[in-house]
């Protein structure tokens, strides 16, 4: 099939498959600032003519005529020279310049610092988890521990408040366990006018009450 | 540009340097408009295209001494200035980091406030659509739609069959049409 049968052929179906488009005038919408390409043309121009041109001598690498002779007499002769001329060379030679008596200044500079640096004491290095303070923590732990299983289990005892409990827990017959707690009654009372109970007991007695030695309330009271 | 001659002499006269010169400055005057508004119509933007012919046309002089003469010194050119731009796109999409479709989009939207553009609202939603295609995809529609380039031709520029560019600007061309006829 020719070209022109493609081409044919394919605006055909263009037209069919997409109207819209067909019927769009093929127009340039770009626009290129005045004299673009002339300026570009001219720049081309200049560039094959020059920095191009450079680019491709570079590869072949010339160098001038002798150079390699006179290179190797001026680099014994550099190396035969006092380190001061080398230096004062290497200064002269470079494009950027520093302050006089810059690099004088900089070792004394470094000297000090480096000397001041090693008077400093060393600081001992510790370390931030130490087998001491490790076996400090699990005592603590193990401590704190106990502490609350000790607490935990006293509250435990402390909620043993039905009667029943407190009978298994007593060696106490249950009519006593119900005279001691119908004295809470008492306590109450005793309590509410206390100094006039207190009057009335002997030193002894108080120190019994204050100890809370039940088996002797229950003796010297009930007996 | 020596289009007579083939491209055995051209060839031979690139080994001259002076010759060289020659064919590259005649390169730069007859082709710098075609692969200026090719990469335009890819990119939109007129610096990018600027800143996409310059690196062309320097990849341009430094390989002319490797041209062949395999290809038309033209479609070599073209190839040239067809992978420099999809690499363009490429890292421009890498560097915004956003999705492929919102740098699309931006491509689009961008000539909304382009001085250097002076179509109608037609051709501004045309050039939308285009800008949402894939880029290989708008690359061969452009050369297709705008240029009429021959297949043959469009093949040895992106490396490609003929028939999966044939498939490519159908596919294209469909994409197109259902955009402007949708907005």
């Amino acid at each position: 099939m020719s070209t022109n049968q493609t081409y044919k052929q394919e605006k055909e179906q263009l037209q069919k498959e997409a109207p819209t488009l067909f019927a769009l005038p093929r127009m340039s919408v770009f626009v290129v600032p005045e004299m673009y390409f002339d300026l570009l043309r001219e720049e081309w121009a200049l560039r094959s003519a020059s920095t191009l041109d450079k680019s491709e001598s570079t590869s072949s690498f010339q160098i001038p005529e002798g150079y390699f002779e006179s290179a190797r007499a001026d680099l014994i002769q550099r190396i035969s020279d006092t380190p001061e001329n080398i230096s004062i060379e290497t200064k002269n030679d470079s494009a950027l310049k520093t302050p006089e008596g810059y690099f004088g200044q900089l070792s004394e500079d470094i000297f000090a610092q480096t000397s001041r640096a090693s008077e400093l004491k060393e600081v001992p290095v510790r370390k931030l988890y130490s087998t001491k303070r490790f076996y400090w923590l699990a005592a603590s732990a193990a401590v704190l521990i106990l502490a609350v299983t000790t607490f935990l289990a006293q509250s435990a005892e402390d909620e043993c408040i039905t009667f029943a409990c407190l009978l298994e827990n007593t060696e106490l017959t249950e009519k006593e366990l119900i005279d001691i707690y119908s004295e809470d009654s008492f306590e109450s009372e005793w309590t509410y006018d206390g100094m006039t109970e207190i009057d009335i007991l002997t030193e002894d007695e108080v120190h019994h009450y204050l100890e809370d030695d039940l088996d002797w309330v229950i003796e010297n009271e009930y007996n | 540009m020596n289009s007579s001659l083939p491209e055995s002499a051209i060839v031979k006269q690139l080994q001259d340097p002076e010759e060289r010169k020659r064919i590259f400055e005649q390169l730069v005057n007859n082709q710098q408009q075609p692969v200026y508004y090719f990469v335009r119509k890819m990119v939109l933007d007129h610096e990018d295209t600027h800143d996409i012919c310059q690196e062309v046309f320097i990849k341009v002089w430094k390989g002319l001494n490797s041209f062949r003469g395999e290809s038309k010194l033209s479609t070599w050119l073209f190839r040239i200035a067809h992978n420099e731009t999809i690499t363009f796109i490429n890292k421009k999409k890498r560097l915004a980091g956003v999705p492929l479709e919102l740098v699309e989009h931006e491509l689009g939207t961008a000539l909304q406030s382009d001085e250097l553009f002076t179509g109608d609202e037609i051709q501004k939603r045309l050039q939308v659509a285009i800008a949402t295609l894939p880029t290989k995809q708008k690359a061969v529609f452009l050369m297709r739609y705008y240029d009429e380039t021959p297949y043959e031709e469009m093949a040895e520029i992106t490396g490609t069959s003929v028939g999966a560019l044939k498939a490519s600007y159908h596919h294209a061309v469909k994409k197109v049409e259902n955009i402007l006829t949708q907005g």
